[in-house]
């Protein structure tokens, strides 16, 4: 332990811990941009400067690991006047309606520049604003990038790169010109991007978005011909919440039923039944698969950010991959078919929305197979977020909502489908399931623990009446490349591009806490 | 005013072919020389001063010691690697041999910007004349010995130390946090030794002579001599070299270089882009590194740059600061911005659209830069533009509030 | 070991500039992803993403020569090429203006190609680059 004084204050933290971390423990907040607790140190908006006794200049504390005795001065007036400088700076070449007037602007509950003047009392700017023309790269179905809004500050290059091993965006030129972008300026759509939306959740600026769709199912519910159908994810109810000020894993299904009715959706269905529906059919893929002894592992194929990875990157696994489509796809497939002669509907009057934790399934709606008799079995695709912002703007207020019951007849649903909002769900909801086919018994025990949690890779054995099943569940595309080279020591592997699994996704409230995952996993996602 | 020839003397001689300060060095051994190199007094010749001594005892005794040879020569008034690639490259051959046989480095590169094509053909030229000697030292001393001239890809920030080495590395060459030093972590993790072609091209004259004799010419802080480029306005441009601390930057302008051609001078730069000019009753100064740090200023690279009176001190700093900003890295703010900020107030004042506040603006953003910007270009972009319009502000006031057409 | 640099150079030279397919191989061959190689390349000024012209006329703009004049010397010249976009209107030079190129006590300098041209006047860059319009007729 190293013991050291951060304002005269005395801290004890562990070897190794840089000052920048060492002065959060004591409640000091260091103003920082570039710096992410889960991304490599950057060390570019140089704003953690501080002063420590007996060095000259101002090293940056967030690459700066303590030392035995060390004094640190974290906010002298030299050093505020200097960070306050190099923010003004930052903000002398922002678009010119942003000058802080946050009022007018959709990132601003979470946009860290406006946090960071609040944190260093920063009302009026000093420096010359620069004209600036930056670029909207919207050729992804997924995100959409304006480099107008862009810093700079390295984030999304590091999480696409160190965290889901894609790594398709990078610094280009330099000098004035310096911009992240993509390969030969292609733009996100045309090259090798899963649209998982990481960079969306580590931008501080909300320079990335996601594609909105807002628009569009607006009109579709307005218009009278239209039967606009609306399905919601699993983990959507547990975090919706975040963006009304509720605890994060609040489950607030039932008081958004009642926003989604009174925002005109015909009818409002629970993605949950389909991924019951998944669920079946993917325990008995697994079973012929497991008793022929053939295709093994079984890799689940309910992520549309991991199929874009695997399609990219690991070709040679594609006869491993589930031949089951999503929830969300069945989903719309049961819409545009059975739904539709039932009702007697014609299925191109038939809008069908889905609300998701994920960006990339934004694209996955859109592939060319996904698609019957000229109507894609799902229209339109809004993240959670877009929800929030739907029901924000008829100034409902969500945790105050009265409680509503999903539609029937897919309203019904067991436990299992909602598990798929965690990583491990599938997993374990697919096990339950085997369980049941291979022993014809009703399960013992409900938890196989083995697999639930956040950590990035987990395996277990599973022992089924003396069948031996290892299972293996990777959250996050670095973890999954990892777990995969050793694809052939497993039967059955579950894969979640994002970190932490749909709970952690693209689509979700941006959050600011890095462990807001921890916090709503540990509430009741299982129902 | 006579010029001290000293790298020069040995320069203009010519290769001898015998390597003698190499087979000295050999037969002292790797403290011996170490000894003498600390006697001598060399501090660093690419700008930072620094003493050449001290920066290898860092990574003394560690194996494996990658030494760079550092020709990215970008500073705006400076040549003189050019010249000691040139013309002295069995010099500079000499030199890196005898440093790759201190340091027990068996990894040695060159590493040249790609623009200076005559410099890099003549320096490969002398390393194929040479190859018996590379392979008899191979056999002798390293069976591992590698020497890799390799061109720079154009820009300006390579000639950072960490730039240079994520660069060799083949990454894009912005700044590395410092710590950790080269020294300790460089190139691949390994301890690595960055020094200048012209700190390099000294070695072999300080196995020679001896350490002491090296230190008895200069003075203390700066031993030894110094090649000085001189340009701009004087009547007499070119390389001279001179015995640092006994010679003056007036006897410079006025001795080497001839004078103004008859206009009187304005300022002068004593150490390229990255320094604060000095004004006529400036220019007693010794030059040397201390005497020029103690006159707020910096010897830098030694290039010195002249301007007379037909020089408008506000065309100097826009010309500084676009550099700066196509030069910049990119990869931290108070310099990225801060360039971005000085480059559009000096140009807004030249059209006539300026404003007297953004004189302070222009100090406040070279304050903070110098103070929290990463590497040594950030830290430095401000110097020159900060001291024009400390020394001659009336060239920059009398743009404001006037539309002047170019 | 070749280092990237080389492979940089090797294939510039060889192809005249950096067509999208190598930088394809080249990021393969390095395990770099193709933004990251994009975003080295795209960092130096020597490496071309463009087939080149016959000629590349490089003028420094740094101080030195800039105190000499080389702003109206390099005027001139665009004037004379007819220079748009960084082209000449005879389609065979493209003009850049540079940093900083290391002749500072013979400037004004420009380099057609890298051979060096030195103490220029308005005239004598003129005179050099007519000299190359004739050759290539």
């Amino acid at each position: 332990m190293i013991k050291l004084k951060i304002n005269d204050q005395s801290v004890e933290v562990a070897e190794g811990t840089s000052v920048f971390k060492a002065a959060e423990s004591i409640g000091c907040k260091i103003p920082a941009l570039c710096y992410h607790r889960d991304l490599s140190v950057y060390g570019g908006c140089r704003l953690c400067i501080v002063e420590i006794k007996g060095r000259s200049g101002f090293p940056i504390s967030c690459a700066t690991p303590v030392e035995q005795g060390m004094e640190v001065l974290t906010h002298t007036p030299e050093i505020c006047e200097t960070r306050k400088n190099i923010f003004d700076l930052i903000l002398a070449y922002y678009p010119f309606e942003c000058r802080l007037k946050c009022y007018s602007c959709a990132s601003s509950n979470i946009c860290e520049l406006r946090e960071l003047a609040e944190e260093m009392g920063i009302k009026k700017l000093k420096f010359e604003p620069v004209p600036r023309v930056g670029k909207i790269d919207d050729s992804s179905l997924a995100v959409k990038f304006d480099s107008s809004r862009c810093i700079n500050c390295g984030r999304c290059v590091r999480v696409c790169r160190e965290v889901q091993h894609v790594g398709i965006l990078s610094p280009g030129r330099r000098g004035p010109a310096t911009q992240v972008t993509t390969f030969m300026d292609k733009g996100m759509g045309n090259v090798d991007c899963t649209g998982c939306g990481q960079c969306l959740m580590v931008c501080p600026v909300g320079a990335i978005q996601e594609v909105s769709n807002i628009d569009k199912v607006c009109a579709a519910i307005a218009d009278p011909q239209k039967h606009v159908v609306v399905q919601v994810a699993p983990s959507v109810r547990f975090t919706i919440g975040e963006e009304f000020g509720s605890r994060p894993g609040e489950n607030l299904e039932k008081q958004m039923v009642t926003a989604l009715r009174q925002m005109g959706f015909n009818q409002i269905f629970d993605t949950v039944f389909t991924a019951d529906l998944t669920i079946m059919e993917e325990s008995a893929e697994f079973i012929k698969r497991f008793t022929e002894k053939s295709k093994l592992p079984l890799i689940s194929s309910c992520c549309p950010g991991w199929i874009n990875f695997a399609e990219d990157h690991l070709p040679e696994l594609k006869d491993n991959l589930s031949t089951c489509k999503s929830p969300q796809q069945m989903f719309g497939a049961l819409l545009k078919s059975y739904y539709a002669e039932k009702n007697e509907l014609d299925p191109k009057d038939i809008v069908s929305v889905s609300v998701m934790p994920c960006t990339a399934k934004k694209i996955e709606c859109m592939r060319p197979e996904m698609m019957q008799n000229d109507t894609y079995d799902v229209d339109y695709v809004l993240t959670t977020r877009e929800l929030a912002e739907m029901i924000q703007s008829r100034a409902l207020n969500l945790p105050d909502l009265s409680k509503s019951e999903y539609d029937a007849p897919f309203g019904i649903t067991t436990g299992a489908g909602v598990l798929f909002g965690v990583s491990g769900g599938v997993m374990e909801a697919a096990l339950r399931t085997a369980y049941e086919l291979i022993t014809g018994e009703e399960l013992p025990q409900i938890d196989f623990d083995d697999v639930r949690g956040l950590a990035g890779i987990k395996s277990a054995e599973i022992d089924i009446k003396g069948t031996k099943i290892k299972v293996a569940v990777a959250n996050g595309l670095e973890n999954a490349w990892q777990l995969l080279k050793h694809a052939a020591d497993y039967h059955f592997i579950e894969i979640m591009a994002c970190v932490g699994g749909c709970i952690g996704g693209g689509g979700q409230p941006v959050s600011r806490d890095y462990d807001i995952l921890k916090k709503t996993q540990g509430r009741d996602l299982r129902g | 005013m006579f010029e001290y020839k000293y790298l020069k003397k040995f320069i203009e001689a010519g290769p001898s072919g015998d390597f003698a300060s190499l087979r000295k060095a050999l037969e002292y051994g790797r403290d011996n020389c170490l000894n003498e190199l600390e006697k001598s007094g060399l501090v660093g010749r690419g700008g930072a001063g620094f003493s050449t001594a001290a920066k290898w005892k860092f990574a003394w005794n560690s194996p494996n010691v990658v030494l760079i040879c550092n020709g990215d020569e970008g500073e705006p008034g400076s040549f003189k690697d050019r010249y000691l690639l040139e013309n002295g490259s069995f010099l500079l051959l000499e030199g890196l041999l005898i440093s790759a046989f201190m340091l027990n480095s068996s990894e040695v590169y060159l590493y040249v910007r790609d623009e200076y094509k005559e410099a890099l053909e003549s320096f490969r030229k002398c390393l194929d004349d040479n190859m018996d000697l590379i392979v008899w030292y191979c056999e002798q001393i390293d069976p591992e010995f590698e020497l890799k001239v390799i061109s720079g890809g154009g820009a300006y920030v390579c000639g950072d130390e960490t730039s240079l080495i994520n660069s060799l590395e083949g990454k894009r060459p912005h700044s590395r946090i410092k710590p950790p030093f080269p020294a300790e972590k460089g190139l691949s993790g390994l301890p690595t030794i960055v020094n200048n072609v012209e700190t390099l091209s000294n070695l072999p004259l300080i196995i020679r002579d001896g350490g002491a004799k090296f230190s008895s010419l200069g003075v203390e802080g700066s031993r030894g001599s110094k090649l000085i480029c001189l340009s701009g306005k004087v009547d007499k441009p070119g390389l001279y070299e001179i015995e640092m601390g006994k010679v003056t930057l007036e006897e410079i302008v006025f001795g080497f270089g001839g004078g103004c051609s008859g206009k009187n001078l304005k300022f002068v730069i004593p150490g390229g882009t990255s320094t604060g000019a000095l004004s006529l009753q400036e220019l007693q100064v010794a030059v040397d590194y201390d005497s020029l740090r103690a006159a707020g200023t910096s010897l830098g690279t030694g290039a010195v740059i002249v301007a007379d009176e037909s020089v408008d001190a506000l065309d100097v700093a826009c010309n500084a600061a676009d550099f700066f900003m196509s030069e910049t890295c990119g990869i931290c703010f108070p310099c990225k911005e801060g360039n971005r900020q000085i480059d559009y107030l000096l140009k807004l004042t030249r059209q006539g659209k300026g404003e007297e506040r953004y004189l302070e603006l222009i100090q406040d953003v070279a304050v903070t830069a110098s103070c929290s910007a990463r590497c040594g270009l950030g830290q430095s972009c401000g110097n020159l533009v900060s001291s024009l319009i400390e020394k001659f502000r009336s060239d920059f006031l009398k743009h404001v509030g006037e539309a002047r057409h170019d | 070991m070749e280092l990237l640099l080389e492979k940089l150079h090797e294939a510039q030279e060889k192809i005249g500039y950096l067509p999208e397919s190598e930088i394809i191989r080249i990021a393969d061959e390095q395990g770099l992803s193709q933004a990251e190689l994009f975003g080295i390349i795209t960092f130096y000024s020597r490496f071309y993403l463009q087939p080149v012209k016959k000629f590349i006329i490089r003028v420094c703009k740094s101080v030195s020569c800039g105190i000499n004049n080389a702003t109206d010397i390099r005027q001139k010249l665009e004037d004379y090429l007819e220079i748009r976009d960084g082209y000449s209107k005879d389609g065979l030079f493209a003009f850049e203006t540079v940093e900083c190129l290391g002749h500072c006590a013979d400037g004004p300098v420009m380099t057609v190609n890298d051979k060096v041209y030195d103490k220029l006047t308005a005239e004598k860059a003129i005179e050099i680059i007519s000299a190359y319009q004739h050759r290539s007729k």
